[in-house]
C-alpha cells in the first residue's frame, strides 16, 4: 500500500479554475516558500483569532470590557507593543532564512539563460556547443489557441519547451532584451526580474519529472499574456539524448 | 453694506494675511508648463527654436517680478507682514530648502550610483573612457573661491544691515551680485568649452544635472539680490525687520554649501 | 550508478566567484569577457587559463552581448582600457 501511495502521486503543476491554493512544489526551494507560507498563515490565524474574540467581547460585553477612566496603562501598552513585536520576529526569521538561502547558487551543473523578448522568451544553453561551434539556443513561442494539441494548456503551452533533467542542480541567468519581463515558475518557486542590461541568476534542483508552467509576471506590453514558459523536466539520459538532437 | 465691510476690514481680529485673490499663480504656472513643454521638445529634438525659450523664460522672470512687487506692497506698505507672518514665511522657506536639500540628495544619490559602480555599458570605469573631465584647479576653482567670497560679503552685507550702516550694507550686497553673476558667467564659459555634452553617456548626465542645477539655483539667487537690492535702496529693508533678505541670505549659503559639494564630488573625487 | 555518474561527468558549468557573490551577475559577465581578451594578449591564444575566462564568459552572457561587444572591439569603440 505504501509503495503505491508513493507511485500513484497526482502533483497539480497548473493553475487550476478558481484555484485558491498554491501549486504543489517540484524544488526545494518552492517547498521552503509553501512552509514559509504556511508558518506565517498559522501566526496569522493566531492573531485573527485573538483580535477577533477582543472585538467580540467588547461589543458583547460592552461594560465590562470598557472603562473610561482607564486613560493609560503602561503595562498594558508593553505587552500590546511587545506582542507584535515578537510575532513578526517570529515569522520574519524564517522569511529571512529562505530569502538569503534562494540567494545562494552553490555548486552548479549546468547554466540556462533566459531571456525575455517581446513577446517571447529565448533560451540558451552555452555550456554545450553542437559541431558547428554554435551554442544551442532556441526562441519559445506560445501555442495559439487553433494550434494546440490535446493535453496541452491554453495561454500555457509553448512550441519548444524548456528540457531540464531533474536532480541536477541547474543555474538560470535571467535577462530582458527590450523591457522589463518578469521570469516565473510557481511550482519551482520562481520569479526574477528579466531586466535589460542585468543578470539575474536563480537556481533550482528540480526534484520530479513534469511540466511547469509560469507566466511573464511584469507587464511588459500588448501581448504581456501571451509569453508563457513551460519547463519540462526529464530524467538525465532523456535530457541527454535531447541534447544530441538540437 | 460696502460701508460695513470697509470697517470690518480696518478690525482685524488675528494677526495673519489673509490673502486677496491673485493671479500671478496661474501665470506662473502656465508660464512654467509652456517653459517645461519647449525645453522637453528642445531636448528630444522636436524643435531647435531657442527663441520659444527664452520667450518662456522672460515671462517667468517677468511674472515672478509682478509677484514679488505685489509682496512688497503688501509688506511694505500694506503693513501686511506681522511678526506672525514673518515667522510663517521664514517657517515655510526653511521647509523650501528641505525639499532643496532632498533634490540634490537626489541628484548624488544618482551620481555616486553611476560613480561608485560604472555599469558595463561605460566599460566598469569612471569618468567612462575618452569622456576629457575638467580640470579641478581650473576654472572650476576660480569658481569656488568666488562663491565662497560671495558667503563673506553676504554675512558683510547682512551685518552691515543689523548695524545700520546703509551704505557699507548695500555695498557689500553689490559685491555679492557681483560674484554671484560673474560665477554665472564662468560657469557658461566652463558648459560652452566643455568637451563632453549632457548626452554622452552618463557621467555628461549626472554632471550637467548636479552643476546645472546649482547653475540654475545661482542665477534664481542672484535675482533674489537684485530685488533685494532694490528695496534696500527703497528704504525698504529695516535693520529690525527684513524677512525677505534673510530669506535671500539662507538660499544663498545653503548654494555655498551646496556648491563645495558638487566642487568635491563631481571635478575633485568623480574625475 | 556508475552510468549515472558517468552521464553526470557531462554536465559541467562555471562554478562561483567570490568577487561576485550577488544575485547580479553582469560585472561578472564582462569582468570575464575583458579578462579573456587581456589574458590572449598578454600569454596568447594558446595559454590554458584563458580558456577559463572563455568559458566562463560564453556560459554566462547572452549571445547578443557578446556579439555586441565584438563588434565594438572590431570598430574600437569598447569602453575599456588595454583592449
Amino acid at each position: 500500500m505504501l509503495i503505491m501511495n508513493n507511485y500513484n502521486n497526482m502533483f497539480n503543476d497548473v493553475p487550476t479554475p478558481w484555484g485558491m491554493y498554491l501549486q504543489d512544489s517540484a524544488s526545494p526551494m518552492a517547498e521552503g516558500m509553501l512552509e514559509v507560507h504556511d508558518t506565517v498563515m498559522f501566526y496569522l490565524m493566531m492573531m485573527l483569532m485573538l483580535v477577533g474574540y477582543l472585538t467580540y467581547s467588547m461589543m458583547k460585553f460592552n461594560n465590562k470590557m470598557s472603562y473610561k477612566y482607564l486613560t493609560h496603562g503602561s503595562l498594558l501598552e508593553f505587552i500590546w507593543t511587545l506582542f507584535p513585536v515578537m510575532m513578526l520576529l517570529l515569522i520574519a526569521f524564517p522569511s529571512f532564512m529562505l530569502l538569503y538561502l534562494t540567494d545562494d547558487v552553490i555548486d552548479p551543473a549546468m547554466t540556462i539563460k533566459c531571456i525575455g523578448l517581446q513577446w517571447y522568451w529565448s533560451y540558451e544553453y552555452s555550456d554545450f556547443i553542437n559541431d558547428n561551434g554554435e551554442t544551442i539556443s532556441f526562441d519559445s513561442y506560445m501555442m495559439p489557441e487553433e494550434m494546440l494539441e490535446f493535453g496541452q494548456l491554453r495561454l500555457l503551452d509553448v512550441d519548444s519547451r524548456v528540457v531540464v533533467p531533474i536532480d541536477t542542480h541547474i543555474r538560470f541567468i535571467v535577462t530582458g532584451g527590450d523591457v522589463i519581463h518578469s521570469f516565473t515558475v510557481p511550482a519551482l518557486g520562481f520569479k526574477v526580474d528579466a531586466t535589460p542590461g542585468r543578470l539575474l541568476q536563480i537556481s533550482t534542483i528540480i526534484t520530479r519529472e513534469g511540466r511547469f508552467y509560469g507566466q511573464c509576471s511584469e507587464i511588459c506590453g500588448v501581448a504581456h499574456s501571451e509569453m508563457p514558459m513551460t519547463i519540462e523536466a526529464v530524467s538525465l539520459p532523456k535530457f541527454l539524448d535531447w541534447l544530441n538532437e538540437q | 453694506m460696502m460701508q460695513k465691510n470697509m470697517k470690518t476690514n480696518l478690525y482685524q481680529s488675528n494677526p495673519f494675511h489673509l490673502v486677496k485673490p491673485s493671479p500671478w499663480p496661474m501665470y506662473l504656472v502656465f508660464g512654467l508648463f509652456g517653459f517645461l513643454l519647449n525645453l522637453t521638445m528642445m531636448m528630444h529634438n522636436i524643435t531647435d527654436n531657442y527663441m520659444m525659450l527664452l520667450i518662456n523664460v522672460i515671462t517667468l522672470i517677468y511674472i515672478g517680478l509682478l509677484w514679488s512687487r505685489d509682496i512688497m506692497g503688501e509688506a511694505t506698505y500694506l503693513g501686511e507682514h506681522t511678526s506672525k507672518v514673518s515667522e510663517g514665511l521664514n517657517m515655510g522657506f526653511l521647509l523650501f530648502l528641505m525639499t532643496e536639500l532632498m533634490w540634490f540628495f537626489g541628484m548624488f544619490w544618482a551620481y555616486f550610483y553611476s560613480a561608485l559602480t560604472p555599469s558595463v555599458e561605460i566599460g566598469e570605469i569612471w569618468p567612462p573612457m575618452s569622456i576629457m573631465p575638467m580640470q579641478a584647479t581650473d576654472l572650476p576653482l576660480f569658481n569656488t573661491l568666488m562663491l565662497l567670497m560671495s558667503g563673506a560679503t553676504m554675512t558683510y552685507s547682512h551685518h552691515a544691515l543689523m548695524a545700520r550702516n546703509r551704505f557699507n550694507s548695500m555695498f557689500g550686497l553689490f559685491l555679492t551680485m557681483l560674484l554671484g553673476f560673474l560665477f554665472i558667467i564662468c560657469q557658461y564659459f566652463e558648459y560652452y568649452y566643455c568637451s563632453y555634452t549632457l548626452a554622452d553617456s552618463v557621467y555628461g548626465s549626472v554632471f550637467f544635472m548636479l552643476t546645472g542645477l546649482h547653475g540654475m539655483h545661482v542665477m534664481t539667487g542672484t535675482l533674489l539680490l537684485c530685488l533685494n537690492f532694490y528695496r534696500l535702496y527703497n528704504y525698504q529693508l529695516t535693520s529690525e525687520k527684513h524677512t525677505g533678505f534673510n530669506t535671500s541670505i539662507l538660499l544663498w549659503h545653503f548654494l555655498d554649501v551646496a556648491w563645495l559639494f558638487v566642487y568635491i564630488v563631481c571635478y575633485y573625487w568623480g574625475v | 550508478m556508475a552510468d549515472e555518474a558517468e552521464l553526470r561527468a557531462k554536465l559541467h558549468t562555471f562554478g562561483n566567484d567570490a568577487r561576485f557573490p550577488d544575485q547580479n551577475q553582469t560585472h561578472r559577465c564582462f569582468q570575464n569577457y575583458v579578462d579573456y581578451f587581456r589574458c590572449v594578449k598578454a600569454k596568447g591564444e594558446d595559454f590554458a587559463p584563458c580558456k577559463e575566462f572563455w568559458s566562463t564568459y560564453q556560459s554566462l552572457c547572452p549571445v547578443s552581448w557578446v556579439e555586441k561587444w565584438d563588434e565594438e572591439r572590431s570598430k574600437g569603440n569598447f569602453p575599456a582600457f588595454d583592449l
